[in-house]
């Protein structure tokens, strides 16, 4: 495991004595995986060795899912300023906020980690009316597809990382459906800096932006300047990083030589 | 026979190359393989890591590459067509715009890692006359495939995919796509997010990407 994957969990796991339980629970399932039940919840116990700083990764992931099925709890709930179309979207988004949350929840156990919890509360802004909630919730959507685009490249084990991928999916989807309401087709794609090649946050960059609404309370401090949590994804985006990526060919393995000889 | 010898004689049978195989000209030995399995995984990610190990990232992204000439081409024809109306032109015409940019990038990449231009997927390999542009209710429907099927292969090939960097450029590929199916939704009177189990998005093997790609390709 290197070092991002380290400092992620660290970062994430609820306390240094719960990152140690995980870390032995972990090495344990390592050679007791074969006993395990064969699946849960779409995950195959039977390969997924538990990596430490996955289990970190998926929480950080969780912790955003928690976030995001409360928000739309609230605002589809009692005194919505939402209706029509708009009130189906959000409380339809909300269940499968809520299907990730009970996703992660019971993989990140499985694998004998420590889910986070939701927040009692959280401090979510006010908004006057539906074209406000809708333009404050796209925000979030796009937060949190940047946000899995960036947590990806940081995750080991297979299985995790197509789940992963796949919710990653499902929060675009969410993005282009309130995006849709809010600004019609002409704003249906967010601007991103190159237009075809959407833009990943790191674990730091997210976690500054949904601070403010109380996500992150009582999580161990993430400060600035801190740890190493960018992605890799970072430094090959943006116009002249994506040119460089072209440019420099990295990483591709053509041959099946260069494929082996990277993997000794 | 074990798996892998298996797998060999067949492709050598059909005078396997990496562009014929990419093509899936060779998925008939790919797709014996997938009947022939003992354990045919829920998982397609560990099916298809489990099957297809042997493929390098250049092969892998060079199958993408084809993916994105089939829409692209697609695209180019429709806008062209003069069927589309204003309530899709301005979608439709990103998405041209979008797998264009795709195309050029996946191509320069692969071309700078020393793939021979013969082994690159092109746009000669698109069956163009496959293309239904009678009406911008047809040019939707296909749209809505081939969008679906983007997501799901790169999905798919996440896990696939050696270098985390070149991970981090399919995931941002295969978020442009997840919007672009969501938008197409939309036109199509559908709600942008698929109903799906666990409201996971779509993921594909590459025999099963082959197989829905199969009618747009040359043979």
């Amino acid at each position: 495991m290197n070092q991002e994957t380290t400092n992620y969990l660290r970062m994430f796991a609820t306390s240094r004595r719960q990152f140690l339980k995980a870390s032995v629970i972990a090495s344990g399932m390592t050679t007791t995986a074969a006993f395990a039940p064969a699946a849960v919840a779409g995950f195959s116990l039977g390969q997924a060795a538990a990596q430490e700083g996955d289990l970190g990764v998926l929480n950080f992931a969780l912790t955003l899912e928690h976030f995001e099925a409360r928000l739309y709890e609230v605002l589809t709930g009692e005194g919505t300023l939402l209706s029509g179309q708009a009130l189906e979207y959000g409380q339809y988004y909300g269940s499968q906020e809520a299907m990730h949350v009970s996703l992660l929840t019971d993989a990140i156990s499985a694998a004998g980690g420590d889910p986070v919890m939701a927040q009692d509360e959280y401090m979510f802004p006010t908004f006057a009316n539906q074209q406000e909630v809708l333009e404050g919730v796209a925000a979030v959507e796009d937060v949190g597809a940047s946000a899995y685009l960036g947590a990806a490249p940081l995750i080991q084990e297979a299985d995790y990382l197509t789940v992963a991928v796949q919710i990653h999916s499902s929060e675009a989807y969410h993005a282009t459906g309130i995006r849709l309401l809010a600004y019609g087709t002409e704003g249906a794609f967010p601007d991103f800096k190159n237009r075809a090649f959407a833009d990943p946050r790191t674990a730091e960059e997210v976690t500054k932006i949904v601070a403010e609404f109380g996500v992150m309370a009582g999580m161990p401090d993430t400060g600035a300047g801190g740890l190493a949590t960018k992605s890799r994804g970072a430094n090959v985006f943006g116009v002249a990083g994506l040119g460089a990526v072209a440019a420099a060919g990295v990483g591709i393995a053509h041959s099946r030589a260069a494929r082996e000889a990277r993997q000794r | 026979m074990t798996f892998t010898q298996n797998r060999a004689d067949t492709m050598e049978q059909a005078g396997h190359s990496r562009r014929t195989f990419i093509k899936g000209a060779a998925a008939t030995g790919l797709m014996a393989i997938v009947a022939g399995s003992t354990s045919p995984s829920a998982d397609a990610a560990s099916f298809a890591k489990a099957n297809l190990q042997d493929l390098t990232d250049a092969d892998i992204l060079n199958f993408a590459l084809l993916l994105e000439h089939l829409e692209a081409e697609f695209y180019k024809g429709a806008v062209d067509s003069g069927v589309l109306t204003d309530y899709s032109v301005g979608i439709i015409t990103e998405l041209r715009d979008n797998e264009v940019i795709h195309v050029d990038f996946l191509t320069k990449a692969l071309m700078d890692a020393g793939m021979a231009e013969e082994d690159l997927s092109s746009a000669e390999d698109i069956n163009t006359d496959a293309f239904d542009y009678s009406s911008e209710a047809a040019i939707l429907e296909v749209s809505e495939v081939l969008e679906e099927t983007g997501v799901g292969a790169y999905t798919g090939a996440a896990a696939l995919l050696d270098s985390k960097d070149l991970l981090a450029v399919a995931g941002s590929i295969e978020q442009v796509e997840a919007r672009h199916h969501g938008a197409i939704r939309w036109l199509n009177d559908k709600n942008p997010s698929p109903d799906r189990e666990n409201a996971l998005g779509i993921v594909l093997t590459i025999p099963e990407v082959q197989e829905r790609a199969k009618p747009f390709l040359n043979s």
